[in-house]
């Protein structure tokens, strides 16, 4: 600083707004905003990456089309998660029935063979049996699908049952009690359940009493749904009542000899007896000449001899050993018995199902104990007492519950499995080994 | 957009809309016996109604691109934006039987999530950010602008300094001083050539020697002060130790009083000037960080709109496909 120079007068500084706007870049609008650019470019590459993702998708690359899926598919069809084609046939139009019926007949509805009002409606499959939902039974349809027509069937069909007219639920008042209950059953049968499960334990012809029920009723092994074996002679009556067979009522073939067959053709049985008489006479001749049973004097012939015990041997069957167990006039003729698996039926061979429209499977109600639905039975003294449980017994578990138990399908079907084409008769998918089905 | 009274019309209308399509969706899901599904007549009329609503929340960004268009205000754009995005998500909910589906479709609904939160995030930020900025930078600026006025404030900075150190021996990249001596002194040196040889003159007199005396100490001690501390803050990306220094209104202040403690009475217009420097330099720090926060949120938003845009489009072709 020079001798005669003044120092600078230092002037304070003021923000007025020309001085501002002066220190501003007039250029900067020129120029793009940092994060519009990035906002813009990164635009571009998200757009471009989602427009690539969809083209293995439109193409159908290995599963991408899984991609698609709006849910997995139900169990029964899981195989074919990877095969949209082979149910997705036509374009734009949903699951045409022609490819379900690759696999299932879906035969008709009992109403529709009764010729009601409805008779000619056509819903397609996928309208009631909804994939893409998960694992779920595709069977089980929704209880509104039941209803729409069970509610007030009187208008929807013709010559509705009364007690079947309005079905809301499956609770009292909401819902017809089994048709068995309070039924006949028919078979010419003098089955005695109180005699066989008594309530003061016992024995009788060496067999300890009360039996069991599985004792008689067995669950067969290759039924998926655990029906039960049909109660048989051979298998569950035999060890007992062996000598309802036992017809020498003379006593002349011994101890050893053979009981009747248990057969239903009474003139078998005829010939079976007077064959075992006549090979005794042929062993040993001097049978005929030995007094009949508490008689002083022999028969006389050969001939007589072996008419008499014939004769009387069957009647003795007929007319008291088969009408222990069967009701029969005692001339060797007994009413048709169908095996004990369900009710009698005229022109069925083995019966018909007690619960005609139910599907009851014993198999998930096996840790349930048998009275506890079959109440009855240590009661009941006749064959023609219907141990069918009612509706109240199944209401305990299943009505109300809030839960799937109580839905229409648990126990019903809509298709009538009667009506089924044999699978034979259907087309059957052909997988080609490159993840397409044909 | 700033949520006051009047969005009350778009409010009532978008509520309105969604009470309808609620009625419309309660009669429909009791009366479908499967339950709703996005296929049936009536979820594919939601999702009609829904992809409608999306086409139009993605032409926004077109109506901005042309701000003259006659197609009404964009301030109308951007709420029927806003309120109608919000309608938007529950008509494809009320599509998908309010399922979050799976694949495709759950991808899209975690898309539209995102997207929709990221949207009312922005909005939440655009009712309290500006009103908030207004509180904290009083010497807010174009945020584009803050480079160029970081650069002039260091400028200045070095000037009001040299009137006490005299030249601080720092040179400036391609910056041309065309100010004397503060934002009060303003004039275009290009054209005014005698005023350029002014602004010379009084440059090179303050750079030859100190033109505020006081004792060689304390200018020692300014001038190590400056460079060490205040000057580093004065960048582009200020240092730690002065962002530490320096981070709060109550600290540059404290900074201040302090010198002011320590320097003569003849620095201390110096050091005000400076610190009125200083804290202009912190409010653009806070400038640039809620701006950021105010805009970031786009970065998201808006490319993921756009993506969800063309799987939307995939998702409708592919699913009336099969």
């Amino acid at each position: 600083m020079g001798k005669e120079e003044k120092p600078l007068e230092y002037q304070r500084r003021l923000r007025d707004t020309k001085g501002v706007a002066q220190r501003l870049d007039l250029d900067y609008l020129k120029r793009p905003a940092l994060l519009a650019l990035l906002r813009k470019r990164l635009t571009w590459v998200l757009v471009a990456a989602a427009a690539l993702a969809c083209v293995p998708l439109v193409m159908g690359v290995g599963g991408s089309r899984r991609a698609l899926s709006s849910g997995p598919l139900s169990q029964a069809h899981e195989l074919f998660e990877k095969r949209c084609e082979a149910c997705h046939t036509a374009a734009f139009g949903g699951v045409p029935d022609q490819a379900c019926q690759q696999c299932h007949d879906g035969a008709a509805h009992p109403a529709r063979v009764r010729g009601t009002r409805h008779a000619d409606i056509q819903k397609r499959c996928a309208d009631c049996h909804t994939e893409h939902r998960g694992r779920v039974r595709l069977a089980a349809v929704p209880d509104a699908r039941c209803t729409e027509c069970h509610a007030d069937l009187a208008a929807h069909a013709k010559e509705v049952p009364q007690r079947s007219a309005k079905v809301t639920a499956f609770r009292p008042g909401a819902h017809p009690d089994m048709a068995a209950v309070g039924g006949v059953d028919t078979r010419p049968l003098k089955l005695n359940h109180a005699v066989h499960m008594p309530v003061q334990a016992k024995t009788i012809r060496g067999m300890k009493l009360p039996m069991q029920c599985a004792d008689c009723h067995v669950a067969a092994r290759e039924s998926t749904a655990g029906a039960m074996q049909p109660v048989t002679f051979e298998l569950h009556c035999k060890s007992c009542h062996a000598r309802e067979l036992e017809f020498d009522v003379y006593h002349v073939l011994g101890a050893d000899a053979s009981p009747a067959p248990h057969a239903k053709d009474a003139q078998a049985i005829r010939e079976f007896i007077a064959a075992a008489y006549r090979q005794a006479l042929t062993r040993e001749p001097g049978l005929a000449r030995r007094p009949l049973g508490k008689e002083l004097a022999a028969v006389g012939s050969a001939g007589a001899w072996l008419e008499r015990v014939t004769h009387d041997s069957q009647a003795y069957l007929f007319g008291r050993k088969c009408g222990y167990c069967h009701e029969t006039p005692g001339d060797g003729t007994v009413g048709k018995v169908n095996h004990v698996s369900g009710r009698y039926a005229e022109g069925a061979v083995e019966g018909a199902r007690w619960l005609a429209r139910g599907e009851f499977a014993h198999r998930p109600h096996r840790s349930v104990e048998c009275e506890s639905c079959h109440a009855q039975a240590r009661a009941s003294t006749k064959t023609q007492d219907v141990l069918i449980p009612g509706m109240k017994a199944c209401t305990e578990c299943h009505g109300e519950s809030g839960t799937q138990l109580d839905r229409c399908a648990t126990c019903h079907l809509y298709h009538n499995r009667s009506l089924e084409k044999a699978p034979a008769r259907r087309s059957r998918l052909v997988f080609n080994g490159k993840g397409a089905a044909q | 957009m700033i949520v006051d009274r009047r969005q009350t019309r778009w409010a009532l209308g978008t509520g309105l809309a969604a009470a309808v399509s609620a009625g419309i969706y309660a009669v429909y899901a009791g009366l479908s016996t499967g339950g709703p599904r996005g296929g049936s007549w009536v979820g594919l009329f939601f999702a009609a109604m829904g992809s409608g609503v999306i086409v139009f929340e993605c032409l926004l960004s077109w109506r901005k691109k042309y701000p003259a268009s006659p197609l009404g205000r964009v301030k109308t754009w951007v709420s029927a934006h806003v309120w109608l995005g919000l309608l938007s998500f529950l008509l494809i909910l009320m599509h998908a039987g309010f399922h979050w589906g799976s694949g495709l479709s759950a991808a899209l609904m975690w898309l539209f999530a995102v997207i929709l939160s990221s949207g009312v995030f922005g909005v939440a930020l655009q009712n309290y950010i500006p009103r908030r900025m207004t509180e904290l930078v009083p010497r807010e600026t174009i945020y584009e602008q803050i480079p160029t006025v970081i650069r002039g404030l260091r400028a200045e900075a070095d000037e009001r300094v040299e009137f006490v150190t005299a030249d601080l021996g720092i040179a400036e990249e391609e910056w041309e001083a065309v100010r004397a001596g503060g934002v009060k002194q303003y004039f275009d040196a290009g054209q005014k050539k005698s005023a350029a040889e002014k602004v010379q003159a009084v440059v090179e007199r303050r750079k030859g020697a100190p033109q505020i005396e006081i004792e060689e100490g304390a200018r020692q001690a300014l001038r190590a002060h400056y460079l060490q501390e205040v000057r580093p803050y004065l960048t582009d990306a200020p240092a730690a130790l002065s962002r530490r220094l320096l981070g709060t209104r109550e600290q540059v202040a404290a900074y201040f009083n302090h010198l002011r403690t320590i320097m003569p009475v003849a620095a201390h217009d110096v050091l005000r000037d400076l610190e009125e420097i200083a804290e202009e330099r912190r409010q653009l720090l806070v400038q640039r960080r809620m701006h950021l926060w105010l805009h970031t949120w786009l970065l998201c938003h808006v490319p993921l709109a756009f993506a969800f845009l063309v799987l939307t489009a995939a998702h409708a072709v592919l699913s009336l496909r099969y």
